[in-house]
């Protein structure tokens, strides 16, 4: 009877404790995750403090230009985040036209860019496909980058050049805007020619 | 007498398509392959491969350190010049349906697509094998013209040898 009674008077008591125990500890943690959450937050002020021009916009279509008023890439994108400290933008299903002496040469489109408008460099990533805009040439590789001041394009990854009659593929491709001079490189590269037997 | 009609009239368009040309796959491996427009012909391309060359064609096999193959304007590979270390392996039929085996080694070959001629130069080396007739030919040169369609071959300032097994000899009565 009496062990009864002090189980009775015990018990509660040690409940209380286990759950304020529980309580304690959940509070503690709480507390860590809002140190975090006001750290990230303050971070994100720093930058925001450095880089006060952010622009973004969909459905952008924008021209680059030089000194003589003539366009040296167009591009089309569903998104573009526009960061203006670093002069770069970071497009999102991006289609971009680029200009050889002010002619268009090369159209390429790519899930992931970005483009330096100050460098006037763009990396396109994410699987790109492209086609010569004068000699019909088709190229696919997993990731490509152009330059203005070299006017080059560079492709790596599974890359495949392409026209009516032949197909080489390589593992790096450098070239011209226009892709007329290009260079593969592989292990081995390949040419394969299909001609009609004279 | 629909149908007849339908079923003739497809025969009529199958018979009135125009005969599809035979194609011919050539295939170019190496490390390095280079493409240019070819400032002498207009619309017409130079393809350079280099670091160890493999051709492959329908009719013969050729490797060398380096090639360049022109392609001409009607976008047909015309020629290919290879240099260095070339070794050439093909095969063809006689007008008398004899299968001949090629192989040869020079310092420079150059391969004419549309006549499917070969101009081989520098220490050329070769042996023709007549494999129904078991009859070797074995050859050094300083040229060759190898015509791989025709039956017909031309060597300058060349030692050739022939080996053919010995006949039995005839029955004596």
């Amino acid at each position: 009877m009496k062990r009864h009674i002090m189980l009775r008077r015990v018990a509660p008591v040690a409940l209380s404790m286990l759950l304020a125990g529980c309580a304690g500890g959940r509070l503690g943690e709480k507390t860590a995750q809002e140190k975090r959450e006001a750290a990230r937050v303050a971070r994100e002020r720093r930058e925001d403090r450095f880089a006060p021009v952010r622009l973004r916009q969909e459905n952008l279509k924008s021209t680059l230009s030089d000194e003589e008023g003539r366009p040296i890439w167009e591009a089309t994108s569903k998104l573009i985040e526009v960061e203006e400290k670093t002069k770069t933008g970071r497009l999102e299903g991006a289609r971009f036209i680029f200009y050889d002496n002010g002619k268009p040469a090369l159209e390429a489109r790519a899930p992931l860019v970005t483009a330096n408008y100050e460098e006037k460099t763009v990396q396109l990533r994410g699987g790109v496909e492209g086609i010569s805009l004068t000699g019909g040439y088709g190229f696919r590789a997993k990731e490509a980058e152009w330059e203005y001041e070299k006017k080059q394009v560079r492709a790596s990854g599974g890359v495949t050049l392409w026209r009516e009659e032949w197909r080489v593929v390589g593992d790096e491709l450098t070239g011209d805007t226009a892709l007329n001079r290009v260079r593969l490189v592989g292990k081995p590269a390949r040419l394969m020619v299909t001609q009609k037997s004279k | 007498m629909k149908r007849l009609l339908i079923v003739a009239l497809m025969l009529l368009m199958c018979a009135a398509a125009p005969p599809e040309k035979a194609q011919r796959t050539v295939e170019l491996e190496a490390p390095v392959i280079e493409r240019e427009p070819d400032p002498k012909v207009p619309g017409g391309e130079i393809w350079k491969a280099s670091g160890g060359v493999t051709l492959t064609t329908p009719d013969v096999n050729i490797k060398a350190d380096s090639m360049i193959a022109n392609v001409g304007k009607d976008r047909t590979m015309e020629q290919v010049r290879a240099v260095g270390g070339v070794v050439i392996k093909g095969s063809r039929k006689t007008a008398d349906g004899i299968e001949q085996r090629l192989n040869a080694t020079c310092n420079e070959a150059i391969y004419f697509m549309s006549e499917e001629r070969l101009l081989l130069s520098g220490n050329v080396r070769g042996t023709v094998v007549e494999v129904e007739r078991e009859r070797t030919v074995e050859l050094t040169s300083d040229k060759a013209h190898l015509w791989l369609r025709e039956d017909r071959m031309m060597f300058e300032r060349a030692k050739v040898k022939f080996t053919e097994p010995e006949k039995p000899a005839p029955k004596q009565e």
